[in-house]
């Protein structure tokens, strides 16, 4: 007996589809927070810096309320991605500046949203930012040979301060700027009343990061460059402008960078392959207190109200890295995007 | 059939005039060389139409870019001789800027470069910029792929392409001959080949060629990294590259002796990404590439070809950065001695023969601010090769390769290939071979400071491959296709990773299997006075580390088709081609997206007793697609051309 074909109705199809259009109806969840709805505070900004000329530099967020992490919310918000090379973040007023190396531009992020609000363009190669009381902000750079004078009102530039040189890490301590000169042996001193060079202090070979303690003296961690000398610790006099005393943190071929303090700032911490600490009084007694292990830390920030330390594992830079929590309750782990450099707490 | 060989002759000598520069392919029982044996056609030029542009050789295989490929690359660069290529994916910066090959999904040092079978990749980055090499320059452009490129030499874990000007049959009458292309195209862009060809008493013969192409390469794109994708321009995208070729050739007897000098300069800027604020980098190239060449043919007791090779290499490059004060040269000069046999094979079943073998000996001086000190190495190699015919209709060619570097020795390399003829049928072929091939670590690798590594070991790669393929020639048709499957474990594959204080270093870290497949047709029609040409290719190569993500920058699928018809004086022709996305992440976490382009000409030729003329209009990326093949590096959309080609010669009283 041949077997018969089955056949199917209009009726059956319709049927059907209207099943299927109902399962997924059903299925349907409540719509996603869209980025721009989200409220970026309480928490972590980590700055992935991405490759150079890769353009994959990104922001990740987490939440400190509930451990929550987001990745690339930059592009999320302002659909376009960040740039290529993210720096660093400072968070001032009610802005995040977003310092995008290669990309020679600041973005003016506004808080809570996270926003692009104003651009600064045309800047040779932007490091940090340094917010004045005036409104006004200096930024350093890698190739300028100057500090770039900016305002942050208008976000325009307004001029330069000639330096000569990479100029890295700022901090302020009255009404003098401190500005780390990669490349040099020297840390410059600038007149904030004047915006004018009036000094160096030498340190050791290629300062890079910049603190200031609980006496207000201004500690200076110089990497010793590429095997050219041995890493070493400063203290500084910012009154007097003199070294008050120097460590030697490493050997010849050590390059450590990321100096942070705590919140009561009488700890050091610094980046040398693992997690370093050390005293502000009296001597360093430096020790490790995390160790890398197989990990490549690359980024280092202590919160600053619980003294959680924050660590970045940058891996092989060609893939997305983790961040390290580390508390006094234990280690956890978050994964971020590539090469995160630096880690900024939003209030 | 005589009457139908001329009208195929003159419509091809019509319609594509470079023909005329185009080279026979002689048929040889070298392993190296194309086994045409299934074509029984006295007239050699339609041979050179209807010939199979993948050939094989004992159980690999290799493509050749026919005469059409010739024609249309011929005012290119290396990097479209390539793209016409099967599984070959390139990586361009942008038009005109730094442009390396991948070859079945490997890195861009496992393509081995050789002009006259002299290694070309430079000793301090492993690699080779295709476009600084004019694709005019020869008239035969072979890619071998897979483990059979072990036949000319080591380090072509992807393949190896080989670049060469064989002395032309055809017009043995010719005394005089001059060719010259010009092409105006979009973006202020122009191209010039002007060769110059005299054959004077006493078998001296001579062969000049210059070349200029220039272009602002200020095309538009659409900026995907700024909000609202605005249109801009391309800046800082000029380029400029002038070279001259000469050969210079005689035979006396059984001797034949060649000279050969290939000079070139190129200036070009260096573009900036879309994220980019601004570039002023430039790159600056120059080199000189010389050779002597002699050759002896033994036709009495071992009946073999024996060359000998001298050449010399100077090559210079200089990065800048101004606004980074970054003024980078570097240089290397290689001297090269090489000597071998191809013997010819009495095949006769069960009987093994030796029928190649050779020794290269090359030195290399490399000097950079990179480096502490001018660095340099001794590297050379010797091979063995033979033919076993094992049954009348199956073969196998044994190759065994062994090479030193510095005072380090490899393990023995070797190539086992088998063909095997199916169905009782000239036309079908089982090709399958085995292959132990290794790269040594580059200058670079080894001394660049900081982070150079002395102690690398070179990359090791096993690699086994099979496949099936019929060609078939009949009443003017012919028709190719076939399917190949390789497989490709590298070993000790070297990676730059950072080490002790953040400074990178290289280091026999990682392992990678790649497993592929390639499937190909090509139909070709001589009918009357039309000529069709049909070509369609698909290729898959899947790359992994031993973490199981694939390797950036080697897209998994890659797909052509090209279509060639003539027709009296005309021609058309149209060329499509799909990518897929390719990752540009370690851990694939980003990539740029696939991407198709096509292209389309329109030629008309004349040719007259002692002259002869071809005018052709293009245009590429007809669909304006906008795409990248380099992360944030836009490619040209949509573009015009212009060319004439004219030709004038003088035959011998």
């Amino acid at each position: 007996m041949k077997k018969q074909k089955p056949t199917y109705r209009l009726s059956t199809w319709l049927l059907g589809l209207v099943a299927l259009v109902l399962t997924f109806s059903a299925c349907k969840e409540d719509p996603p927070l869209e980025p721009e709805d989200f409220v970026y505070e309480n928490g972590a900004l980590i700055v992935n810096e991405g490759n150079f000329q890769s353009g994959n530099a990104s922001l990740s967020f987490l939440g400190l309320a509930n451990d929550s992490m987001q990745s690339d919310v930059f592009k999320g918000i302002n659909e376009r991605p960040l740039g290529d090379v993210g720096q660093s973040v400072t968070i001032h007023g009610n802005r995040a500046w977003v310092v995008v190396n290669n990309s020679g531009k600041i973005e003016g992020l506004g808080l809570p949203s996270l926003k692009t609000e104003c651009q600064i363009t045309g800047l040779t190669s932007p490091r940090y930012l340094l917010p004045l009381a005036n409104g006004q902000a200096l930024v350093s750079d890698l190739y300028a040979n100057a500090i770039q004078i900016v305002d942050l009102n208008n976000c325009t530039t307004l001029g330069q301060i000639q330096t000569g040189g990479w100029t890295e890490e700022m901090i302020q301590i009255g009404n003098r700027i401190f500005v780390a000169q990669m490349g040099t042996d020297k840390v410059l001193v600038i007149d904030e009343t004047t915006l004018t060079l009036t000094d160096s202090i030498q340190v050791g070979r290629e300062p890079n990061s910049l603190e200031v303690d609980q006496n207000g003296k201004l500690w200076v961690l110089c990497s010793g460059g590429l095997s050219e000398a041995l890493p070493t610790l400063h203290r500084i006099d910012a009154q007097a402008l003199l070294v008050e005393h120097s460590d030697t943190i490493g050997v010849l071929a050590d390059s450590p960078t990321k100096l942070g303090i705590n919140a009561a700032g009488d700890r050091l911490y610094w980046l040398n392959g693992d997690v370093y600490t050390g005293n502000v009084a009296g001597a360093l007694m430096a020790s490790i207190t995390f160790a890398k292990g197989s990990r490549n830390f690359y980024g280092l920030a202590l919160h600053p109200n619980s003294d959680d330390i924050y660590v970045t594992d940058a891996k092989d830079f060609q893939r997305k890295g983790q961040l390290y929590r580390i508390r006094t309750i234990g280690v956890d782990s978050f994964e971020v995007g590539i090469n995160a450099g630096g880690v900024y707490f939003l209030p | 059939m005589k009457r139908a060989a001329q009208i195929i002759l003159l419509c091809c000598l019509i319609a594509f005039p470079s023909l005329v520069s185009a080279q026979v392919d002689t048929v040889s029982t070298s392993p190296s060389e194309v086994e045409s044996s299934e074509l029984k056609v006295s007239k050699l030029d339609v041979i050179m139409i209807l010939a199979p542009s993948t050939t094989h050789s004992i159980g690999g295989k290799t493509h050749r870019l026919d005469s059409l490929g010739l024609e249309k690359t011929k005012l290119g660069t290396l990097t479209d001789a390539l793209k016409a290529m099967p599984s070959i994916s390139m990586k361009e910066y942008t038009a005109g800027g730094l442009s390396t090959p991948s070859f079945r999904g490997t890195g861009a040092a496992h393509t081995q470069l050789y002009w006259e079978e002299i290694p070309l990749n430079s000793p301090m980055l492993g690699q080779q910029d295709l476009n600084l090499g004019a694709g005019g320059l020869f008239n035969r452009v072979e890619a071998i792929y897979g483990g059979a490129g072990l036949r000319l030499g080591t380090g072509s874990l992807g393949g190896a392409v080989n670049l060469a000007s064989v002395p032309e049959f055809r017009r043995e009458k010719e005394a005089f001959r001059f060719d010259q292309s010009l092409q105006y195209g979009s973006f202020q862009s122009f191209s010039g080949n002007w060769g110059l060809k005299l054959k004077l008493k006493n078998g001296l013969r001579s062969q000049t060629k210059v070349y200029l192409k220039s272009a602002e390469n200020d095309f538009p794109f659409v900026n995907t990294a700024l909000l609202g994708n605005p249109i801009q321009r391309m800046e800082n995208a000029k380029t400029k590259t002038m070279g001259v070729f000469e050969e210079l050739g005689f035979r006396y007897k059984d001797h034949g002796f060649r000279g050969m000098l290939w000079a070139f300069k190129g200036d070009r800027q260096l573009s900036p990404t879309m994220l980019e604020a601004f570039s002023d980098e430039r790159q600056d190239d120059q080199s000189i590439r010389s050779m002597l060449e002699w050759t002896f043919d033994e036709s009495r007791a071992f009946r073999a070809q024996f060359k000998t090779q001298i050449a010399f290499l100077d090559e210079t490059t200089r990065y800048q950065k101004p606004v980074a004060s970054i003024d980078a040269p570097s240089r290397f000069r290689r001297f090269v001695l090489q000597t071998g046999f191809v013997k010819s094979i009495r095949m006769q079943q069960g009987r093994f023969d030796l029928s190649s073998g050779g020794l290269r000996i090359m030195r290399d001086q490399a000097e950079s601010n990179g480096y502490l000190e001018a660095v340099s190495q001794w590297r050379g190699t010797a091979h063995l090769g033979g033919i076993l015919q094992m049954r009348k209709d199956a073969r196998a060619e044994i190759l065994v390769r062994e090479a030193f570097f510095g005072n380090q020795f490899s393990l023995p390399l070797g190539y086992l290939g088998v063909s095997n003829r199916l169905f009782g049928n000239n036309s079908w072929q089982l090709k399958s071979n085995l292959s132990h091939n290794a790269r040594f670590p580059t200058l670079n690798d080894r001394y660049w400071n900081p982070g150079g590594n002395p102690d690398l070991r070179p990359e090791r790669s096993l690699a086994a491959e099979t496949g099936m393929w019929r060609f078939r020639y009949v009443n003017n048709r012919s028709l190719q296709y076939g399917v190949n499957g390789f497989v490709n474990h590298v070993n000790d594959w070297i990676l730059w990773l950072p080490g002790q204080g953040n400074i990178w270093s290289p280091s026999n870290v990682r392992t990678v299997w790649v497993k592929g497949i390639e499937a190909e047709l090509k139909w070709r029609r001589q009918r009357g006075e039309f000529f069709t040409d049909l070509a369609l290719n698909y290729n898959f190569s899947d790359s992994r580390d031993q973490d199981g993500f694939l390797l950036i920058y080697t897209p998994r699928h890659n797909a052509f088709a090209s279509l060639n018809l003539g027709w009296k004086d005309f021609s058309f022709s149209y060329y499509q081609d799909w990518n897929s996305r390719r990752y540009t992440s370690a851990d694939n976490s980003e990539y740029i997206s696939g991407f198709s382009t096509g292209d389309a000409s329109l030629g008309w030729g004349k040719q007259f007793s002692n002259f002869g003329m071809n005018l052709k209009a293009g245009m590429r990326n007809i669909a304006n697609a906008q795409f990248q093949t380099v992360a944030w590096r836009p490619m040209p959309g949509r573009s015009v051309f212009l060319r004439l080609d004219m030709s004038f010669w003088k035959e011998r009283e």
